[in-house]
C-alpha cells in the first residue's frame, strides 16, 4: 500500500507514472499534477520522496488516515 | 564560450515597461571605489578598496516613443522609487544570462530633437544595492492560459547550480488582460530531479502590469528551476506578457 505524505509545500508533479528520462527530454504530452500545501497525497513519484522528506516539503503521514465517520442517529 | 551581439539582447525591461524595440545602446557599469592610504615613509601610492561597489546604468540612446509601455511613459513621470531592472544580453531563451537589479533609480531623462531626424530619448538609471547575473527562467513571452515552463523548457543551473542561501527573483509584467479573471499569480519552483517541482516563491498576485523583486524565504534553492503561472478565478481568455529570472546564490551546494 503507497505511503501517504503531507503536503508542506504546493507541488508539481506529472499526472500518471512519472518517465523522469521522458521528463528531461521535455515530454510534450506531460500533464501536470499541482497539489496544494496541506494536502495528503499518495501518488508522489518515488524517486523524488527521499529530497522532498530530507527538505522538509512534505512529511510522513504516519498510520492510514480515518474515513470519514458518519454520525448516527440517535433518536429511536 | 559565445559572442553576442546586439540582435542578442532579448528584452530590456524597466519595471513593467518594455524598452527593447526603441533602444539602440545602453552602457552597464561597475566601478569599486578604491582610497589612498599612502602613509609617510613610503614612495609609492598605496591604495585598498573598502569594499563598495556601484552600479549604473549609462550612455542610453534610444528612439523617442509615446507608447503606453515604453520609454517616455516609463521616464518622464521621474517616479522617484526604485523599480526592477532587467536586460537579457545573450538571447531571450530560458537559461540565458540576464542582468537584473531591484534598485533602478530614474535619475535621468533627456529628449533631443533635430531636424531631419527622429526624435530621441535617453535614460540614465542608478542602481541602489546589487546588481544580479540572473538566469532567464521564463523569457518575455505571452501566455494565454495557466502553465509552467516545464512544458517550454526547464531550467537546468548543472550539478553544482543548487545554492544553499536563498535566491533573487526577478518578475516583470509588460502586458496583463485578465478579461474578468481575479489576478495572475506567477510562482517560483524547484526541483533536484526535474521530476517534481516544489514552490519555492510567490510572486504577488498582479492586476495590473507591474514588476516585482523577491528574495526567496527558503534557503535551499535546488538544481532545477521552473515557475508556473495561474490565473485566479480565470474568467475569459486572459492574456499576460512577462520575463521572470532568478539568480541563485552562492555557496552552491
Amino acid at each position: 500500500m503507497a505511503k501517504s505524505y503531507r503536503l508542506l509545500r504546493e507541488l508539481r508533479y506529472p499526472d500518471g507514472p512519472s518517465n523522469l528520462a521522458k521528463r528531461r527530454a521535455k515530454d510534450p504530452d506531460v500533464v501536470w499534477k499541482i497539489a496544494p500545501e496541506g494536502s495528503i497525497q499518495t501518488d508522489i513519484p518515488p524517486g523524488s520522496i527521499p529530497w522532498l522528506l530530507e527538505q522538509g516539503k512534505i512529511e510522513e503521514v504516519k498510520g492510514t488516515p480515518s474515513p470519514t465517520k458518519v454520525k448516527e442517529d440517535s433518536d429511536g | 564560450m559565445a559572442k553576442y551581439g546586439s540582435a542578442d539582447v532579448g528584452f530590456l525591461l524597466v519595471g513593467p515597461y518594455n524598452l527593447t524595440s526603441v533602444s539602440s545602446k545602453l552602457e552597464d557599469s561597475v566601478t569599486r571605489e578604491t582610497q589612498d592610504i599612502t602613509p609617510f615613509g613610503t614612495s609609492t601610492a598605496a591604495l585598498a578598496a573598502p569594499g563598495l561597489s556601484k552600479f549604473e546604468i549609462s550612455g542610453h540612446e534610444a528612439w523617442y516613443d509615446d507608447a503606453a509601455d515604453s520609454i517616455n511613459a516609463a521616464m518622464v513621470g521621474m517616479a522617484s522609487t526604485a523599480t526592477v531592472f532587467m536586460m537579457a544580453i545573450a538571447g531571450n531563451v530560458n537559461g540565458r544570462q540576464a542582468v537584473c537589479s531591484a534598485g533602478a533609480i530614474r535619475v535621468g531623462y533627456k529628449r533631443s530633437f533635430s531636424v531631419g531626424e527622429y526624435h530621441k530619448a535617453s535614460m540614465d538609471l542608478a542602481i541602489t544595492g546589487a546588481r544580479d547575473e540572473a538566469t532567464i527562467v521564463h523569457a518575455l513571452s505571452q501566455v494565454s492560459d495557466d502553465g509552467n515552463t516545464e512544458t517550454v523548457v526547464d531550467v537546468d543551473l548543472g550539478a553544482a547550480g543548487g545554492g544553499t542561501t536563498g535566491a533573487h527573483v526577478y518578475l516583470s509584467c509588460t502586458q496583463l488582460a485578465l478579461t474578468g479573471s481575479t489576478n495572475l499569480l506567477v510562482t517560483f519552483e524547484d526541483s533536484v530531479d526535474g521530476d517534481t517541482y516544489a514552490s519555492q516563491q510567490a510572486m504577488t498576485a498582479l492586476t495590473t502590469v507591474g514588476a516585482e523583486y523577491r528574495a526567496t524565504t527558503d534557503q535551499t534553492v535546488n538544481r532545477y528551476v521552473a515557475c508556473k503561472w495561474v490565473f485566479t478565478g480565470k474568467a475569459g481568455t486572459p492574456t499576460a506578457t512577462f520575463a521572470l529570472a532568478v539568480k541563485v546564490n552562492s555557496p552552491h551546494a
